[in-house]
This record gives structure tokens, C-alpha cells and sequence, in this order.
């Protein structure tokens, strides 16, 4: 089985209103293929990573992750069966430190009640700990655990984004535009960063819309205009298709 | 200890209690405007069941407290349908019913009152109100804390990440209603008698007032705001006739430069900060 897709979309459609946002769209990401998902503005890639994460019902189709439908599970359900996420507009709890933002990060697989009422945010042994501690140390980010987020810059917040959704254990890291507002320096150390990830056996997804980064870093891409896939293939391939290059005709960046 | 300060004491060991009452509602985000009508359920509970049954003094409060915390629990399915003031306004009413059924109530005496048999002293409630520091203090620094907060913050968020939402939401609520029923229950067997014209929109509203003046973010804050609002009125004893405008312009001027109220998170966190550096230094130097 290992042919068989981690993450498919079947027909999947949405509309907010009257307008569609989502018509009739399908796709698979592979296990273990970096896959880019890019398109000009309000073409709907956010929309599907929230259709993927269960933030908006799908109005038809089907989703699945790892064989199982997804469709209809709850959205605080999700991440448990293998899809975690950041979000295009950084959406940490500003009130929360960093380390404990990335310690929610893992409530996912806190299951007894037990790790509920223990005291972990006054020790610092605990297995959890240790765990989010390495993560963010892995992501260079260690030495601002104990500071509030809210007062980070905004390169160092997309991380610790990443590093929460890293701790929910899922097998599908969806990720909404991580290296928008990075420098150069910035977005390197973010594509190293993902290599990382991906070769310990998580399947990356990205909305991306910096084509040098997309180039460089995926393998697959999928290629949405108004909601509806126009391409998809390698990112040589999709460079040169005439769809691709129509959709974004005026802006050079195909 | 002499009356007047032990009068004072014990008034401020239940407003400690009763604002942690509405406290953990404002941690995740509710503002409880129905507050006084759980510390009522918690008071007549108590005080029936240590008169008709006979039941200890101490047993009836903690289980008078139950009582509040399943009532709460109940009433959280359809008032936190409702959000924002629309929530206040649903706690508000909730909080008119229950004070209309002490009042309509005959077993209890109705508006006439209700006579308490047994007594609790100033010590035994400075040990309840320890408790409920305490409990509340560690539940903060708990997952279940974290989740709170992170609830209060982006519901959003914090449902994908698996935090069960309405059900966090639902504990904060019934949490508060827990401490303000077994407050009551204090309340009631201290001072011998209860009646329904004490658990009126104003002893919520009082309360709400003095726990946002000390500060939500932090388990402090209840706290302090709780001990400011017992004790300023004492200082300006002498200026009889003008101690409440004095008071009233005293939380004006405070709530101006600190609208997140006297205590916040960023604040204990420089002072932490503050003690650790203190510390290190300490440490190299000795
Ligand atoms: N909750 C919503 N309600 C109504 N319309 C929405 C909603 N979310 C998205 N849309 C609309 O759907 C379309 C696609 O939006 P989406 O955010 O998915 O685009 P996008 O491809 O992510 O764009 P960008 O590159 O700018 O982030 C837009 O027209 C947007 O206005
Ligand atoms: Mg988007």
C-alpha cells in the first residue's frame, strides 16, 4: 500500500453565500512528497487547507487521510487522525509563553486525566517538556521559551507556529504561507528547517507564494485559479504549463 | 482580635472566595452577571441541610458547593449558547429567577429569611478560602489552565488542536458556581442568617467590579482586587459621608492607566524575570 495517497480530495466543492470558492476539486499528496499548493490570490488555497482541517464543512465531496474519510469528522478530531496545521495570519495564544504555545501544541495526544491536572507549568522534567523543549531547540527558538509571543518578531512567531503544529504527532503538516514576510536569510533557514521534518517521515504541504522557494523545496505541485485545479505535476512541468502561465499572466512570477 | 477587625477579615475571606466565583467564568471569556444567585443556592443548600438533617457544618458547605457546581453545569448547556453581553444578559436572568424562588420559597422562610443553626468562625473560613486559592492557583498552572487560557484567546485554534471547547467552557462556569455556592454556604453559616434581598444584581455586580480591578490574567489579580475593594472603604472611615465617592473616584483613577486591571501577566513576568537575574547574580557573586 505504500502507493496509496495520505492525502486525497474527491470532488471536494465549497461556496460561502453564493460564491463558489471550491468547484468540484481533486487531489492526492503521496507519503512523503513535499507538495505545493499555489495559485494567485483568493483562488481558495486557504479554503482548502480549511476544508482539510474541518474549519468550514464541505458543501460536497470527500476528503481522506490515510485511507479513512474524513469528511464528517469534527474538526477537534482531526489532528489525532493526521492532519495538523498553521495559519496564514499567525494565530498564537498571545497571552501564553512560548513554550506554552507549543506545549497546546500536543493536547492532540494528552488523553488521561492525570496529564490534564498535572502541574506542568511549574515544573520542567516532565516528558512533555522535554519534548517541546527539544523541538524548539531543534528549531533554534530555545532561547526564547520562556518569553511572552507577543512581543516576538514575526519570522520568529511563523516558527513557532510550525513547532506547535509539529507536537500534535500528525503525519500531514499543512502549512499556509510560511515563509511570506521572511527575509532571504529567514526563508533559508525555514526550507532547511523543513527538510528536517520531512525527512523524519512527515508529509508537508504548503501554500507558498514565493516560486523560488516552491521551486527549490517541492516536488508536486498543484496548481489552483478560482477554485478550480489547473495544473499539477512537477514544479518544472507546471512552470511551462500554459495554463499555469495564463492564470498568472501580468504577474512574472510563473 | 477584636470584633471590628475580625468583622472585616471575614468579609474579606468571602469576597476572596467570591471572586475567584467569577473569576475562572472571565478566564474563559463569560462575563456571570447571575453570580449572587449561585452563592443563594449554595447558602439555602447548605443552611436546609445542616438544620433539617442535621448534617455537620462543614460537609453541608463542600456539599452545598456540588450542588451549585451540577446546577451550573446544567445551566451552561443552554446559557453558553449565547456569547458576549447576550451571555451576561442570559446570567442576569438566571440570576432574577433564582433570587424570585428564595424569595417564593416558604420552607426557607421566603423574604422573611432563613435562620442558620450552626456556626462556622473566622478560622475555619480563612481555611476555605485557602482551599480555594489554592485550587485555583494549581488548576492554573495545570494543561487545564494552559487550555483556559488558550480558550479564552482563539476558540478556533484551540478546537483544532482537540481542546474540547464547550466543555472547558462549561467547567469555568460551573467552577465559579461551585466557589460562589460554597462561599454562600460559608456566608450564611457565619452569620446566622440569610435572606433573598442579599443575592441581587448588585452583589454580582460588585463582585464582577472588583475581580476586574484586580486583573484577570493573572490568579493574583482576584486577590488583590478583592482585598481593595473590602479594605479601601475601611481606610476612609473617616471622611464619613464621602467614603463612597472617594472610593468610586479612587477605582476611576486606578482603571484609567490600567484598563487590564492593578495586575497583569506581562507585570509578574518582569518580576519573575526581575527575581531570577536577582538570583544569578546572587549566585556569582557568592
Ligand atoms: N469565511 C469566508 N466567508 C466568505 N468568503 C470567504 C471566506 N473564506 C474565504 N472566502 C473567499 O474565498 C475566496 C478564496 O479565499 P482564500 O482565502 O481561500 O484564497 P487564497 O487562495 O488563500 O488567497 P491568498 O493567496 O490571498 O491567501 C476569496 O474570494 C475569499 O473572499
Ligand atoms: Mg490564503
Amino acid at each position: 500500500m505504500a502507493d496509496q495517497p495520505i492525502l486525497s480530495l474527491d470532488c471536494v466543492s465549497k461556496s460561502f453565500g453564493g460564491l463558489n470558492v471550491i468547484k468540484n476539486l481533486s487531489f492526492d499528496v503521496r507519503c512523503g512528497q513535499r507538495t505545493a499548493l499555489i495559485g494567485p490570490n483568493g483562488a481558495g488555497k486557504s479554503t482548502v487547507f480549511n476544508l482539510i482541517s474541518g474549519v468550514f464543512p464541505v458543501n460536497s465531496g470527500r476528503i481522506s487521510v490515510n485511507g479513512n474519510d474524513i469528511t464528517n469528522v469534527p474538526s477537534r478530531k482531526r489532528m489525532k487522525l493526521g492532519v495538523s496545521r498553521s495559519f496564514q495570519n499567525i494565530r498564537l495564544v498571545q497571552h501564553l509563553s512560548v513554550l506554552e504555545n507549543v506545549l497546546v501544541g500536543q493536547t492532540p495526544r494528552v488523553t488521561s486525566l492525570g496529564d490534564i491536572l498535572y502541574p506542568i507549568r511549574m515544573t520542567s522534567g516532565s516528558h512533555w517538556q522535554c519534548e517541546a523543549m527539544e523541538v524548539l531547540e531543534r528549531a533554534g527558538l530555545a532561547a526564547f521559551a520562556r518569553d511572552h509571543v507577543g512581543n516576538l518578531p514575526y519570522g520568529v512567531q511563523k516558527q513557532i507556529e510550525i513547532a506547535r503544529a509539529l507536537l500534535g504527532g500528525a503525519d500531514i503538516l499543512l502549512l499556509d504561507e510560511p515563509a511570506a514576510g521572511l527575509n532571504p536569510q529567514e526563508t533559508e533557514d525555514l526550507s532547511t528547517r523543513l527538510h528536517q521534518i520531512a525527512d523524519s517521515g512527515t508529509t508537508i504541504v504548503v501554500v507558498e507564494h514565493d516560486m523560488q522557494f516552491v521551486g527549490a523545496f517541492c516536488e508536486y505541485v498543484v496548481v489552483l485559479n478560482f477554485g478550480e485545479m489547473i495544473a499539477e505535476g512537477t514544479p518544472q512541468e507546471v512552470r511551462r504549463d500554459p495554463h499555469v502561465i495564463e492564470a498568472y499572466l501580468g504577474s512574472d512570477v510563473a | 482580635m477584636s470584633g471590628y477587625v475580625e468583622g472585616i477579615l471575614v468579609i474579606l475571606l468571602l469576597n476572596v472566595i467570591f471572586a475567584y466565583a467569577v473569576y475562572w467564568p472571565l478566564a474563559a471569556g463569560q462575563l456571570n452577571l447571575g453570580v449572587a444567585g449561585f452563592v443563594g443556592i449554595g447558602a439555602y443548600v447548605s443552611a436546609y441541610a445542616s438544620n433539617e438533617f442535621g448534617i455537620p457544618p462543614y460537609i453541608a458547605c463542600v456539599g452545598a458547593g456540588f450542588v451549585a457546581f451540577a446546577l451550573a453545569l446544567v445551566i451552561a448547556v443552554p446559557v453558553l449558547r449565547t456569547k458576549g453581553i447576550y451571555l451576561a444578559l442570559a446570567t442576569f436572568a438566571f440570576g432574577q429567577v433564582l433570587q424570585s424562588l428564595f424569595l417564593n420559597l416558604e420552607i426557607v422562610g421566603g423574604a422573611a429569611g432563613y435562620p442558620v443553626i450552626s456556626y462556622i468562625g473566622v478560622g475555619g473560613i480563612a481555611v476555605c478560602t485557602a482551599a480555594v486559592f489554592l485550587i485555583t492557583a494549581f488548576l492554573d498552572r495545570t494543561r487545564f489552565g494552559l487550555n483556559m487560557v488558550a480558550v479564552h484567546d482563539d476558540e478556533a485554534v484551540s478546537d483544532l488542536f482537540g481542546i474540547n471547547v464547550r466543555a472547558y467552557q462549561a467547567l469555568a462556569f460551573a467552577l465559579g458556581a461551585g466557589f460562589a455556592g460554597f462561599g454562600g454556604a460559608l456566608y450564611g453559616h457565619h452569620f446566622s442568617y440569610i435572606e433573598p434581598q442579599n443575592y441581587s444584581i448588585l452583589f454580582s455586580i460588585s463582585i464582577v467590579l472588583f475581580v476586574l480591578l484586580g486583573g484577570t490574567q493573572t490568579v493574583v489579580g482576584p486577590l488583590v482586587g478583592a482585598a481593595f475593594f473590602t479594605l479601601l472603604p475601611e481606610v476612609l472611615r473617616g471622611s464619613e459621608e464621602w467614603r463612597y465617592a472617594i472610593f468610586a473616584v479612587c477605582i476611576i483613577v486606578i482603571m484609567i492607566p490600567r484598563p487590564q486591571g492593578l495586575i497583569t501577566s506581562d507585570q509578574l513576568s518582569a518580576l519573575r524575570q526581575f527575581l531570577v537575574r536577582d538570583r544569578l547574580r546572587e549566585e556569582r557573586h557568592g
